[in-house]
């Protein structure tokens, strides 16, 4: 559009140029014309002139003059009849008339001068007919100059509007074109220049994190399409940074929670272990405190007495000496078995086994535990036909700590083992049940009463030998039979400890 | 001299009792800090062998019931067990007991903390 204006403004001011400067040719014509009738207008006034002598009886010398006079301003007539055109019109019919006045003066003044030059004046009519076609002819170039005259300022004041329209049109283009170049730039500063400055502010939110919210806004509605496409592609994108932003810091939050329990656990377990070694020391300083004491007892008795009369008191010593040391090695078999078990070092001699056998042949030790805080032992033998394929050594090691726990934890009242079978979708499982009418456990000491290490709270606290290791151990070999261990209990009112595993070998028929 | 022995190992017990009895002393078995206490109030002991790890209430609280009790405060505690590390040691320290020894008893040792209170 600018272009177009542009053009068109320049192609009138340069029209006008042009007529300025054609008239500018007109006027040096108008003042050649003008010129040329004054140098005429000379001619002819000596021609005149040359004619008058003539009259009053010059020569053929003079008659010749006059001829020459007439001849140039016939010449200069010629001349200005070539610029003659549509303005020159008015000066035509004068002209015409003018040439045959001329030619007629020049036939006199030949006549008079004729008659002159043979000593016969010309006749009187003649001569006055000569005086007035000169001055007739004199007062047609004046008026003709006139006419000239008047033209030329006509010419001159056209030529002034001319140069007026030209100034007058130039200044209109170059008003107009200043006000397309203004309008534009308004029209560039709020199409572009604010949508990019926009872009811009916000892009530089988004990157001074925090600062831009998940839907950036602009107050700007262009009408250029790829600047609107760029606008809300701009805010799709800081909604994708910020959405990918929330799930990074969601992700962090869980990580750190995850890790902060992870470090938790940690830090607990460590603890648990320095207690362990804390409890260890003392679970295995109490039979080293008899074992040396009892030791150095009898050592005493012996200096003292001499002789062996006191036997029987002696042998009781010796027997404490020998319990203290079992109970010592007891606590030193399972630390070694927890951590071989930890250290995955265990190996497994699986043998076929009729179950009643083998529960039949634990009871013998089943008794003894359950004798020495008076506990009656109730015992549910399973049918002979059921057969099983399992290490034995470290199936009765499993069973004999549970029964042995249940013996501890229960006075005066009742031990029950009994054997079940439970159909699972791809074999039978055996449940070895140990209840017993016992202190039981509270929900905060079983939830960790298979972790190694683990200590019971002072409720539950051991008082007899053990490492607390026992269940841990009970519940690894278990695992590495293939089966589980689990536990169910009340404080108060008894617990429930049962070993289940899967029959591998099926029933055999006895 | 009268002793008295708190322990709650009857296998203990009687190792160490028969041990002192052998030096010449007077010992009065307790098997629980409840009984001790009991006892206390009514016998003037000259020493108290206290074992920590006890059934019910502790060796330390026991402890610092006798010291708080101005009837038995006088009465030397000697702490006697086998939580071995330092800050056992301490916590008895701080409980009130006179001294500590640890288990396995090395008897010439109890023997010299006891003579210190004669």
């Amino acid at each position: 559009m600018l272009c177009l204006f542009g053009l068109i403004g320049i192609g009138l001011v340069v029209w006008r140029l042009l007529f300025g400067i054609n008239f500018q040719e007109k006027t040096l014509k108008d003042q050649e014309a003008l010129r040329l009738t004054q140098e005429c207008g000379g001619y002819v006034s000596n021609a005149l002139l040359c004619a008058d002598l003539v009259l009053s009886g010059g020569n053929t010398y003079l008659a010749n003059a006059t001829y020459g006079y007439v001849e140039k301003s016939l010449e200069c007539l010629s001349r200005l009849r070539t610029y003659s055109n549509a303005q020159y019109k008015l000066v035509d019919p004068i002209f015409e008339s003018d040439l045959k006045l001329i030619t007629r003066t020049i036939q006199l003044s030949t006549t008079v001068s004729t008659g002159n030059s043979q000593g016969v004046p010309a006749p009187k009519d003649q001569q006055e007919l000569y005086l007035v076609a000169t001055e007739r002819l004199v007062d047609m170039f004046g008026d003709t100059e006139e006419k000239i005259e008047l033209i030329s300022q006509d010419n001159r004041k056209e030529q002034e509007v001319i140069w007026k329209q030209f100034f007058i049109l130039t200044g209109v283009v170059t008003i107009g074109f200043g006000v397309i170049v203004f309008a534009s730039w308004r029209m560039q500063t709020s199409t572009l220049a604010v949508p990019i400055k926009q872009l811009a502010d916000k892009t530089r939110l988004a990157i001074d994190e925090d600062e831009l919210g998940p839907k950036p806004e602009f107050t700007f509605q262009s009408p250029i399409t790829e600047i609107d496409d760029l606008r809300s592609h701009f805010s799709l994108f800081v909604e994708r940074i910020y959405e990918n932003k929330q799930e990074l810091e969601e992700t962090v939050e869980k990580r750190t929670f995850e890790l902060s329990n992870a470090l938790d656990i940690a830090i607990k377990a460590n603890d648990t272990k320095t207690t362990f070694l804390a409890n260890m020391s003392h679970e295995l300083r109490t039979p080293l405190n008899a074992i040396i004491g009892y030791s150095e007892l009898c050592l005493e008795e012996l200096e003292d007495i001499g002789d062996f009369s006191n036997v029987e008191e002696i042998a009781t010593y010796i027997g404490h000496v020998r319990q203290s040391g079992l109970n010592l090695l007891y606590q030193i078999n399972d630390v070694l078995d927890i951590s071989k078990i930890e250290s995955g070092n265990i190996d497994l001699a699986p043998q076929n086994l009729v179950l009643k056998q083998f529960l039949e042949d634990i009871l013998p030790e089943a008794h003894i535990l359950a004798e020495r805080k008076q506990n009656r032992l109730i015992v549910n033998l399973p049918d002979e036909a059921i057969s099983i394929r399992v290490d034995p050594g470290k199936l009765r090691q499993v069973l004999i700590n549970i029964i042995g726990n249940a013996c501890k934890f229960t006075e005066n009242g009742e031990v029950i083992i009994e054997a079940s079978f439970e159909p699972k979708p791809r074999q039978q499982w055996v449940n070895f049940n140990i209840s017993d009418s016992g202190i039981g456990i509270s929900d905060e000491d079983i939830e960790g009463i298979f972790s190694p290490y683990e200590q019971r709270s002072s409720s539950r606290k051991l008082r007899e030998e053990g490492t607390g290791l026992g269940l841990a151990i009970s519940q690894r070999l278990s695992r590495l039979l293939g089966g589980n261990i689990s536990v169910k209990s009340k404080l108060g009112s008894g617990s429930t400890f049962t070993v289940s595993l899967p029959i591998v070998v099926d029933h055999l028929t006895s | 001299m009268h002793l008295l022995l708190v322990e709650d190992n009857p296998v203990n017990t009687e190792m160490l009792r028969k041990r002192l009895l052998r030096r010449g002393y007077t010992v009065t078995c307790a098997n629980s800090a409840e009984d001790g206490i009991e006892l206390v109030l009514e016998t003037p002991f000259n020493v108290i062998l206290m074992d920590i790890g006890l059934p019910g209430i502790d060796g330390l609280e026991a402890t610092r019931r006798l010291k708080a009790n101005s009837q038995t405060s006088a009465i030397p505690v000697i702490a006697v067990t086998a939580h071995a590390l330092e800050a056992d040691r301490t916590a008895a320290l701080a409980s009130g007991c006179d001294d500590f020894t640890t288990k396995p008893i090395i008897i010439e040792s109890l023997i010299e903390k006891i003579e210190r209170f004669r």
